[in-house]
């Protein structure tokens, strides 16, 4: 039987922005943007549809290795876990198209750590590790 | 009040020598044990809180900076323990005013910091930052009483000093250079404003404190002096030297910790507006310092303070009331009693037994 995952909470939460999903690693300070049918498929994975599931609501034809991939980036990157018992939500229609993962990292400073220098541990200020 | 124990959550170790975020960790521990609670830091990169809580059971964690609130506080909810997130600014509104001028990898980045910041005003019994308009806006979102004022920063009235009105002409500035706003701030005034002052004779060099590097302006250090590690009393000592600070920041949010040290210094200062957003005023009204926003309002105004004695005496000596009745032990004492009675009092009302009296 095909998996079936669910948010890797709470170390990562997401929400929608207009029609993008965004989903925030609180661990890494990384977070991430969906758009398109990557967003229709994430809302579906997180509803508990599997891709089968997923494939099944699609309007148009679906390449099958092209969503496996997508998925399994999504389950490599920590963001989505295997399902534990929570109901489950049809797969939502959805358009195929390119699916994308965007990452970004510019916000760590924010999301996780106190800024500070890190400064080479024997030279010490003003040179910086490995300068 | 009778003690408490209280867990002090941070993302690692912290360095108040370097950055205004840590002193403000540090001045609420410091606090706290004045008060004689029992206070414990708990570095989450190091043991989980969650497991700190399980085996030491405090009466309050406060969980500083967004993204550690955001990822424990779900985790904390079942503990009996009440749960305040320690915001240090809005860094949603800080982010996007950053934005603004710079070219973000994402221009909405901003909505993904505010969708972490609401997650922890949802989840604390009490968010507290160091501006009431914050506290405000946080209570406008998460509801009325979810959040309430802290007075950020702790002056020693030990470290207090008159207006030494020394004859010399060099500006100082001091901030950490890995907060996006000082990064900014030390290099748009460097370029814009500084140089040409400095090439005239006009002004003399450019101190900066707080740990920066070379790299950090890009080895472009003409009339510039680097100041690293120091003592309080050194720094204090290097910084009272200067004729003039400035407070050259084009975002950010909340209280600066950098125009609190040069008011309880009696530096005559020139700031943008935003910087001194919710400064505490002087009691007596006077202006704390002299403002400016472009590169010719600065220039202007630098020259302008430099050159009336009368102007800068006024004041430092407003500058040092403003901090006296805002920002001194006592003042603090009271404001941190008050956090700790209505999060342990909100603790209650959602239930569940708290592990210390009240």
């Amino acid at each position: 039987m095909a998996e079936r995952f669910e948010l890797a909470a709470p170390e990562v939460i997401a929400d929608l922005i207009d029609d993008e999903a965004v989903v925030i690693d609180l661990t890494s300070g990384h977070y991430h943007r969906l758009r398109g049918a990557a967003a229709d498929v994430w809302a579906s994975l997180l509803g508990g549809a599997n891709d089968e599931e997923i494939a099944n609501a699609a309007t148009g034809p679906v390449e099958m290795t092209s969503l496996a991939a997508f998925i399994d980036v999504l389950r490599q990157e920590g963001l989505i876990r295997e399902r534990q018992s929570d109901p489950i939500s049809p797969a939502r229609s959805w358009a195929p198209g390119p699916l994308v993962l965007e990452s970004f990292d510019d916000l760590e400073d924010i999301l996780g750590i106190d800024p500070i220098h890190e400064v080479d541990p024997d030279r010490g200020w003003p040179n910086l590790p490995g300068a | 009040m009778s003690v408490v124990r209280i867990l002090l959550a941070v993302p690692g170790p912290i360095d108040p020598a370097q950055s205004a975020g840590s002193r403000l960790v540090a001045d609420l521990f410091e606090g706290l044990g004045e008060l004689g609670h029992e206070v414990e830091y708990c570095f989450d990169d190091d043991t989980p809180t969650a497991t700190v809580c399980a085996t030491w059971e405090p009466d309050v964690v406060i969980i500083s900076w967004a993204g550690i609130a955001a990822r424990l506080l779900p985790v904390l909810q079942p503990s009996s323990a009440a749960l305040i997130y320690l915001g240090h600014d809005l860094a949603h509104r800080r982010v996007a005013a950053g934005d603004e001028i710079a070219t973000p990898a994402w221009d909405r980045r901003s909505e993904v910091v505010r969708i972490i910041e609401e997650r922890s005003w949802g989840l604390a019994d009490l968010s507290i930052y160091p501006e009431q308009t914050e506290a405000d806006y946080v209570e406008s979102v998460a509801g009325e009483g979810s959040a309430m004022a802290m007075i950020p920063y702790l002056i020693d009235e030990g470290r207090l000093r008159s207006l030494s009105d020394g004859t010399g002409r060099d500006v100082c500035f001091v901030g950490g250079p890995l907060h996006a706003p000082n990064r900014d701030a030390v290099r748009w005034f460097r370029d814009q404003v500084h140089r040409e002052l400095f090439r005239t004779g006009e002004l003399g060099k450019f101190h900066v404190f707080g740990y920066w590097t070379p790299e950090d302006l890009e080895d472009d250090l003409e009339g510039i002096v680097l100041h690293g590690p120091l003592s309080d009393e050194e720094l204090d000592d290097q910084m009272s030297a200067c004729a003039l600070a400035v407070a050259p920041l084009r975002f950010g949010a909340g209280v600066k910790r950098k125009v609190v040290h040069y008011l309880s210094l009696s530096l005559p200062l020139v700031a943008s507006g935003v910087a001194m957003e919710g400064i505490h005023p002087d009691p007596l009204g006077v202006e704390l310092c002299s403002i400016a926003e472009t590169p010719d309002e600065w220039r202007a105004v630098l020259l302008a303070l430099r050159d009336d004695k009368d102007l800068r005496r006024t004041q430092a000596e407003a500058g040092l009331r403003a901090v006296t009745a805002g920002y001194t032990r006592a003042a603090y004492h009271q404001n941190l009693d008050a956090v700790l009675g209505t999060a342990l009092e909100r603790r209650q009302r959602r239930g569940g037994n708290v592990g210390g009296a009240i």
